[in-house]
């Protein structure tokens, strides 16, 4: 069907890549342009470690439902949150909300998890971002394995993305 | 010119609108969902509409299918995660006018608005 109308479909890139597993330099070039695009802010590797509750971590989780089944999840600290919320909300320094928080994380996890998705086999749907903030708490999905998981350091805090699949 | 902009995340309809603001558009009704979207899309004429496509309620492209279904040729913008081929042509076969894959430099937004408002 076409529309009498002006369509501009020349602008639009069609990605046409043979999906398969998806590696840590995956994860690593998908969380590192979704910052540095969105937020202006680099991240690089660093050895593994934990987020503590004296950090007060946010988490965000999306998960992939269809021929590939698994979630994402992107945890970091309540700093960096504040950070890339008051950068992308143009919000002066140190003056976002928790909500102002959640919302960034949830978009960047959206952001992550929809890349990550193009990557594994399809059809499948992304569902609608969760975002947990609080002192001590444990988020596991049920029904899936942590497949990969990547500590990254971004402005000075750990940020991490995992990535479970579904058991078969 | 009046836009709506449709996203369930607060965050991505502050940043459409300030690129919209940049542009010189100032008259922006937002919704945080399709079915709002499509609501305030039947009260009032716009002359461009930005879309997410996952959404609650109703999808960016269930509301694309509502808008081309009601006869308009408004211009829509699907700005989205999806950015599989086959997401992408299912957009353009239910009528959008324009795609941008999340995330986007804000250069690329700018540089997409400017098309429909310069017109």
């Amino acid at each position: 069907m076409r529309w009498p109308i002006a369509v501009n479909h020349d602008s639009i890139i069609l990605k046409d890549r043979e999906p398969g597993m998806v590696s840590t330099e995956d994860i690593f070039a998908i969380t590192d342009n979704v910052f540095s695009t969105m937020v202006d802010s680099r991240v690089e590797v660093i050895e593994d470690s934990s987020l503590s509750s004296e950090q007060n971590p946010i988490t965000g989780c999306v998960q992939i439902a269809g021929a590939w089944t698994g979630a994402v999840m992107v945890q970091t600290t309540s700093e960096l949150a504040s950070k890339v919320a008051c950068k992308m909300l143009a919000l002066e320094q140190n003056s976002a909300n928790l909500t102002d928080c959640q919302d960034s994380i949830a978009e960047l996890t959206n952001m992550i998890g929809g890349n990550i998705k193009s990557l594994v086999p399809g059809p499948s749907v992304l569902s609608l971002p969760s975002v947990t903030t609080g002192k001590d708490f444990d988020i596991r999905v049920f029904g899936t394995t942590t497949e990969n998981s990547l500590c990254m350091n971004c402005e000075g805090q750990l940020l991490r993305v995992v990535l479970c699949r579904g058991d078969r | 010119m009046k836009s709506l902009v449709v996203d369930d995340s607060g965050v991505m309809r502050k940043i459409v609108i300030r690129a919209l603001n940049s542009c010189g558009v100032n008259d922006t009704i937002e919704a945080a969902d399709g079915k709002l979207g499509w609501a305030a899309f039947q009260e009032e004429e716009f002359d461009l509409v930005l879309t997410d496509w996952n959404m609650p309620e109703m999808t960016g492209l269930e509301l694309l299918k509502e808008i081309r279904g009601s006869g308009s040729t408004v211009p829509v913008i699907m700005i989205t995660t999806e950015g599989e081929k086959g997401k992408v042509i299912e957009a353009i076969q239910a009528g959008v006018t324009d795609y941008l894959c999340k995330p986007f430099e804000q250069d690329e937004l700018q540089a997409k608005l400017d098309k429909y408002v310069a017109v």
